[in-house]
C-alpha cells in the first residue's frame, strides 16, 4: 500500500519495516519484556538518521 | 438439563473456542431452554473474550478522538498563525504520540489484562540479540538504499532528515526524542497492544 501511495522510492522503507517488525516481535515473544523492543527501535532510528545524514550531508 | 450444563463446563474448562461454544449455544436455543442458557453463558463467559471486544472498541474510539484532536488542532493553528506546514507537523505529532502512547502504556501495565500481555523484567544477558538484529536490520537497509540510488531512482525527502540537515542542533531534541518518546510508544502499541489483540482474535476464531 505504502508503494502505491508513495512510489517505487518507498520499497526499501516498507522491507525493512516489515523485517523490522517481525524481528521485534520475535524478540519481544523470545524475552516476555517490551524493554528489548523498546532499545532496538530507538536504536534503529538513531543510528539509521546517522547513516542518512552522513551520506546526504 | 444437568448433562446439558455438565457439557458446557466439560468445554469451558478445557479451554474451548468460541466457535464450539456457540455452537452448543446454538443447539440449546433451539430446545428452547434460551434464557437458562443465557444465564449460564453470562456467568461463565471465557474472560478473554470479553476482554477483546473491551480493548478492540476502546482502541477504536480513543484513535478516532485522537485524530479528532489532531485535525481540531492543526485546523485552529492554520487559521490563527501563520505556521509552516514543517511547524505544523511538529505541534501535531506529539499529540498523536501522547494520547496514543498513554492509552497504550496503561492498557499494558492494567493488572485486569495481566492474563494477555505479558511485560515481565528483562533477563540481561538476553540484550545481547538487539545488537545482532540491528547488524543484519541496517546491512540490509544500505543494501537497498543503494540498491535504488544505483538504478538511479529519486529517494524522495524525508521531512525529518531535511529538518535535520538543516538544523543540526535539533539532533540534541530528536535523539532523545527517539529513547523517551517515539520507540516506547510504537512498541506498546504494536507489541503491546496490537500485536496481542490480533492474536487473541485470530486464535478464538
Amino acid at each position: 500500500m505504502a508503494v502505491g501511495v508513495m512510489g517505487i522510492e518507498a520499497i526499501p522503507y516498507v522491507i525493512t519495516t516489515v523485517i523490522l517488525g517481525v524481528a521485534l516481535s520475535y524478540y519481544y515473544e523470545q524475552t516476555k519484556s517490551l524493554t528489548v523492543p523498546i532499545i532496538a527501535h530507538a536504536l534503529y532510528n538513531c543510528i539509521l538518521i546517522a547513516v542518512f545524514m552522513f551520506m546526504y550531508v | 438439563m444437568s448433562l446439558v450444563k455438565n457439557n458446557i463446563i466439560k468445554y469451558i474448562d478445557s479451554d474451548s473456542k468460541a466457535q464450539e461454544y456457540n455452537r452448543l449455544k446454538i443447539a440449546l436455543v433451539r430446545s428452547d431452554v434460551e434464557e437458562e442458557v443465557d444465564a449460564f453463558y453470562k456467568q461463565n463467559i471465557p474472560k478473554s473474550i470479553g476482554v477483546i471486544s473491551q480493548l478492540y472498541n476502546f482502541i477504536v474510539q480513543v484513535y478516532l478522538m485522537t485524530l479528532l484532536l489532531m485535525f481540531s488542532v492543526l485546523i485552529y493553528l492554520m487559521i490563527t498563525t501563520n505556521l509552516t506546514l514543517i511547524e505544523l507537523t511538529m505541534v501535531t505529532i506529539p499529540i498523536q504520540f501522547g494520547v496514543m502512547g498513554i492509552t497504550a502504556i496503561w492498557f499494558v501495565h492494567d493488572k485486569s489484562y495481566s492474563n494477555i500481555i505479558h511485560n515481565e523484567k528483562l533477563d540481561l544477558n538476553k540484550i545481547k540479540i538487539i545488537f545482532k538484529l540491528l547488524g543484519v536490520l541496517l546491512i540490509i537497509n544500505l543494501i537497498l538504499t543503494m540498491l535504488i540510488e544505483f538504478i538511479n531512482i529519486d529517494m524522495g525527502e524525508n521531512l525529518l532528515l531535511t529538518i535535520l540537515t538543516d538544523n543540526p542542533e535539533f539532533l540534541l531534541v530528536v535523539i532523545p526524542m527517539m529513547f523517551l518518546l517515539v520507540a516506547p510508544v510504537e512498541e506498546y502499541i504494536f507489541r503491546g497492544v496490537i500485536k496481542v489483540l490480533l492474536e487473541m482474535r485470530i486464535t478464538l476464531r
